[in-house]
């Protein structure tokens, strides 16, 4: 038995050396393992840990205020309680993705299946946090506050919200912000995809000194996204603050003046070429663009045929018709083509090869001059000052004139178009353009320049819109710059002889805008009124108005000190003189009350 | 003098690993859940277990151990019907039904089923006399492995499961059952495996093997544990970040890190370095254990002896091998470290047995 026992035993303890070998295998393993996760791969999995634990939350920057020139708000902020999803804290599991659709549907006032369907949408992106509601209201602040523990992939966030007080007051020229496309947020590595960013106007020429710089909170988190303790946190530093060249009140009148029509009124301090009003009806709300607008609101507004996203002022392009005879005029009387005193008879109509030419007064003006054309505005005359000069030199004069380039106001705009010499224009196209009609085209605020430079003696200003940037404890950062983009290519005594004549547009009886004269100041201007028919906008020309034409006016005053030059157009107004002048005596009168 | 030269012997030694370990394992525990604030109170039960372990390592280290032969069938059956019991009346604790609740403190049977398991299957395997086991003995000895199996997996606990089938397996190589019988039954077994896949598994189960496959498929389900894991292990690096200054365990980066992945709250603290020292404590441990099977003078005392030292290899390897992504998550505690009472309990109860072993070799 014993014996037995010992054999057993002796039999048996030979496979202890096997299990002893299999331990000794098995813990080269794991140290070998242990290296490789430790020693090799250590770094790596230090810099996974620290992602793990940190988190850098932003804290957004209030954008800085827009003012006018005298101090009103323009844009500004508003704090709003902004719901908002991080699809990369949501585990993919498909009963949790189902409570929080659940819990959020009556917050955001959509079907259950709805708010799944959001929610799947958002998990393509996971690292894009997206807005599900701004604007909480208190209500929904404290259910949501109160249910975080189970939600950790809500958060609440007070954001300071751009705001437009005055709606759709400048709208064009302020422009909007909205939240970054994916496109932008690929070019700016320190945005993040809930940002706001400037999309038009000012708010996107100014963008980064607006924008500020954001603050940075560091939180300690643990793997359920609950913030443990704030690490370190950066204050954000306000945008700095915008002062506008532009004055409310007047942009107010300017639009309250448009209203029901389809025009742009544009206003110039002459002497530096700043900005006073650069109205565009109709107009659009840009707080629709912060808070962000349904479907059908946003197909309204973009396929509205009035386009009220366009700013007409700046890139709208019109033929200038009858204003354009100035051009005409000052090219003539440089090129000494005509004098002061040379006088041209009007019968009605100019022959021209075998083509008529016809002046707007079928019955003709009689014999003129150019002081006398331009008063009345005759064709005729300028028909015949196009012929002579030819399309070349008139192009080139144009150009002088501050039209067919950019204005470098900052905000979108066009260039607008002067035939080109390089061109095989027809014989015709000269006596077109020299009546503002063919293939020319401007943008109201190109007039505007260019009647600047009639009133402050031939300086073309570059328009200016900011009068100054103060930062947000109110120092001066950069302040406006009256830039001179060229000269006006005319000697002081035709200056003078063509500013006589606008005198007499506004105030000779004969006058094209007598009818619209002011008892009070003295207003120097042109009337025009442009052909619709050769207008490439097919859309308009279904409108039943849409054959009607252009009504243009330009002017300063008062016409011996002109403070403020005025730019009216009334797309299909009919007669300059009969809608346009009128309008622009108004605006007139009312800033001379106010400034005097 | 005396106490001089008890600790030149395997046992003096084996304590003294012991009490290395289990201080460590402590003031680890202590790291993983300090932060925790009510689940502080961990630490001190497991302080008072460690204290009541102490004192059963004492018990079982001075007892008759052949007392454990007349009485292990008793306690083989007592733990049998505890499991059955279990199944009907514990309280289901998130879908698994694994405790007794006794006030305080709660008992897992599954724990205590290792340790029963192993005297039970010495004690027949040592009964037959024989050189070489048959096959009739084979399969008697699957059926006792069987029972305790099939139990433990309904509740669901596949830790213990597998680490009963090891045992079964290791001891059945010590008791040299031929390697023909070895072989065929390793093959049966494999031929059962998508059997065992489709139809034994439950989907959470099923769910972790596949994440233990594939970690980078899903990282925020199933593979989470594991790539959490090897972040909190690899981010401690040579040296570690220091006591009480791991990130990945503390925030709950780290899930289950008190019980089944402390030791990367360990490899988070203490880097590569601790690692080895720790790996080198278990492999002393085992060594030792090997070490007193080899001079076991009864096959009884022989099985004993090299279940016991298996008990701790598996549960060591597969603890550790898991938490490196090396093995598939299954809830295998890691001796002396991890939370838990009743295997503490147990540990120190092998730990005893060990001893008890030694001092009758050199007795004689």
């Amino acid at each position: 038995m014993s014996i037995n026992k010992d054999c057993i035993l002796s039999n048996w303890k030979k496979r202890l050396k096997l299990l002893q070998w299999l331990v000794l295998c098995f813990f080269i393993i794991v140290i070998l393992r242990l290296f490789h996760l430790q020693v090799v791969k250590g770094e790596f999995y230090e810099i996974r840990a620290e992602n793990n634990r940190l988190e850098i939350e932003s804290i957004p920057a209030p954008r800085g205020v827009i003012y006018d020139r005298k101090g009103r708000i323009l844009a500004t902020n508003r704090p709003c309680f902004c719901l908002l999803f991080y699809p990369q804290k949501l585990p993919h599991k498909k009963d949790i993705l189902e409570s929080y659709a659940s819990f959020l549907s009556p917050i955001l006032k959509k079907s259950p299946s709805e708010t799944m369907f959001m929610l799947k949408k958002s998990l393509v992106y996971p690292i894009r946090p997206i807005y599900l509601k701004k604007d909480l209201t208190w209500e929904e602040v404290t259910t949501l506050e109160a249910s975080h523990y189970f939600f950790s992939a809500l958060k609440i966030h007070v954001t300071p919200l751009r705001f437009y007080p005055h709606r759709s007051l400048a709208c064009h020229l302020l422009g909007y912000v909205s939240l970054i496309s994916a496109e932008q947020l690929k070019s700016m590595p320190e945005a993040e995809p809930i940002d706001f960013i400037g999309k038009m106007g000012i708010e996107k020429l100014f963008q980064s000194a607006l924008a500020g710089k954001k603050g940075k909170r560091f939180l300690e988190v643990d793997a359920l996204g609950h913030t443990r303790r704030v690490l370190k946190e950066t204050l954000p530093i306000s945008g700095n603050n915008l002062y506008l060249t532009l004055d409310a009140k007047l942009q107010a009148y300017a639009e309250q003046l448009l209203k029901g029509k389809t025009g742009v009124i544009v206003a110039l301090v002459p002497q530096t070429g700043e900005v006073l009003t650069l109205a565009s009806n109709p107009g659009f709300d840009p707080n629709l663009f912060v808070n962000g607008m349904d479907k059908k609101t946003w197909q309204k507004l973009k396929n509205n045929p009035q386009n009220p996203l366009q700013n007409r002022a700046t890139c709208g392009l019109y033929p200038a018709g009858s204003i354009l005879k100035i051009v005409t005029a000052l090219a003539a009387l440089e090129n000494k083509v005509i004098s002061a005193h040379t006088k041209i008879n009007c019968p009605g109509k100019f022959v021209f090869g075998d083509r008529v030419f016809r002046c707007w007064k079928k019955s003709g003006h009689g014999m003129l001059d150019v002081k006398r054309a331009i008063i009345q505005s005759c064709d005729v005359f300028f028909y015949q000052l196009g012929a002579w000069l030819g399309i070349e030199t008139l192009a080139d004069y144009a150009k002088q004139c501050g039209f067919g380039q950019y204005s470098g106001i900052g905000i979108e705009e066009a260039s607008g178009h002067v035939p080109t010499s390089t061109h095989k224009w027809p014989k015709g196209e000269a006596l077109n353009m020299a009546i503002g009609q063919g293939s020319f085209l401007t943008t109201p605020l190109q007039i505007a320049q260019f009647f600047a430079a009639l009133a402050n003696g031939g300086n073309i200003y570059g328009p200016q819109i900011l009068l100054k940037m103060l930062s947000p404890q109110g120092k001066i950062m950069k302040k406006g710059e009256i830039k001179i983009n060229s000269k006006l290519p005319i000697s002081t005594y035709n200056l003078k002889l063509i500013k006589e004549a606008l005198v007499g547009v506004m105030n000779d009886p004969r006058g094209t805008g007598y009818n619209a004269r002011s008892h009070r100041v003295v207003i120097a201007g042109k009337t025009g009124t442009a052909q619709v028919i050769s207008l490439p906008q097919k859309k308009l020309s279904k409108l039943p108005v849409s054959h009607r034409d252009h009504a243009w006016f330009a002017g300063f005053a008062p016409a011996k000190r002109p403070q403020i030059v005025v730019v009216v157009l009334i797309e299909h107004g009919g007669h300059g003189g009969a809608t346009a002048a009128p309008i622009a005596t108004k605006l007139i009168e009312a800033y001379l009350d106010e400034n005097n | 003098m005396k106490i001089t030269r008890f600790f030149l012997t395997t046992s003096g030694q084996m304590l003294f690993v012991l009490i290395t370990l289990v201080s460590i394992g402590l003031l680890n525990l202590y790291s993983a859940t300090y932060y925790l604030g009510p689940k502080a109170i961990l630490f001190k039960k497991q302080i008072f277990w460690t204290g009541l372990g102490f004192i059963t390592l004492w018990i079982f280290s001075s007892i008759e151990y052949h007392k454990l032969r007349i009485y292990a069938y008793h306690i083989y059956t007592i733990i049998v019907l505890l499991l059955f019991a279990l199944l009907f009346i514990a309280p289901s604790l998130s879908g698994t039904k694994r405790w007794f609740t006794l006030g305080p403190i709660s008992i897992q049977p599954s724990e205590l089923a290792k340790i029963v398991f192993i005297i039970t299957i010495a004690h027949y395997l040592s009964e037959t006399k024989l050189e070489s086991q048959t096959l009739k003995v084979f399969l008697k000895t699957l059926i006792l492995t069987v029972i305790p199996v099939f139990l433990v997996v309904l509740e669901p606990d596949l830790g213990t499961a597998v680490i009963l089938l090891i045992l079964f397996g290791s001891m059945c190589v010590l008791s040299k059952v031929s390697n023909k019988i070895l072989l065929v039954v390793g093959g049966l077994a494999l031929a059962f495996l998508p059997f065992i896949w489709k139809f034994m598994l439950k989907d959470y189960q099923r769910a972790r093997i596949l994440g233990f496959l594939f970690p980078h498929k899903d990282p925020l389900g199933v593979g989470y544990h594991v790539l959490q894991s090897k972040t909190a292990i690899g981010s401690g690096r040579l040296w570690g970040k220091g006591f009480l200054k791991g990130t990945q365990s503390q925030l709950h980066f780290l899930p289950e890190h008190y019980t089944d992945f402390v030791f990367s709250v360990f490899a988070e603290q203490w880097g590569f370095i601790g690692c080895v020292i720790l790996l080198t404590l278990y492999l002393l441990l085992i060594l030792m254990g090997i070490r007193i099977a080899q001079r076991a003078n009864h096959p009884f005392a022989f099985l004993l002896a090299g279940g016991i030292t298996a008990l701790f290899f598996w549960q060591v390897f597969i603890n550790i091998a898991m938490t490196l992504g090396l093995l598939p998550v299954v809830g295998v505690p890691l001796p002396f470290m991890s939370y838990g009472g009743s295997a503490m309990l147990v540990n120190f109860i092998a730990v005893g047995i060990l001893i008890n072993i030694d001092i009758k070799n050199w007795r004689k």
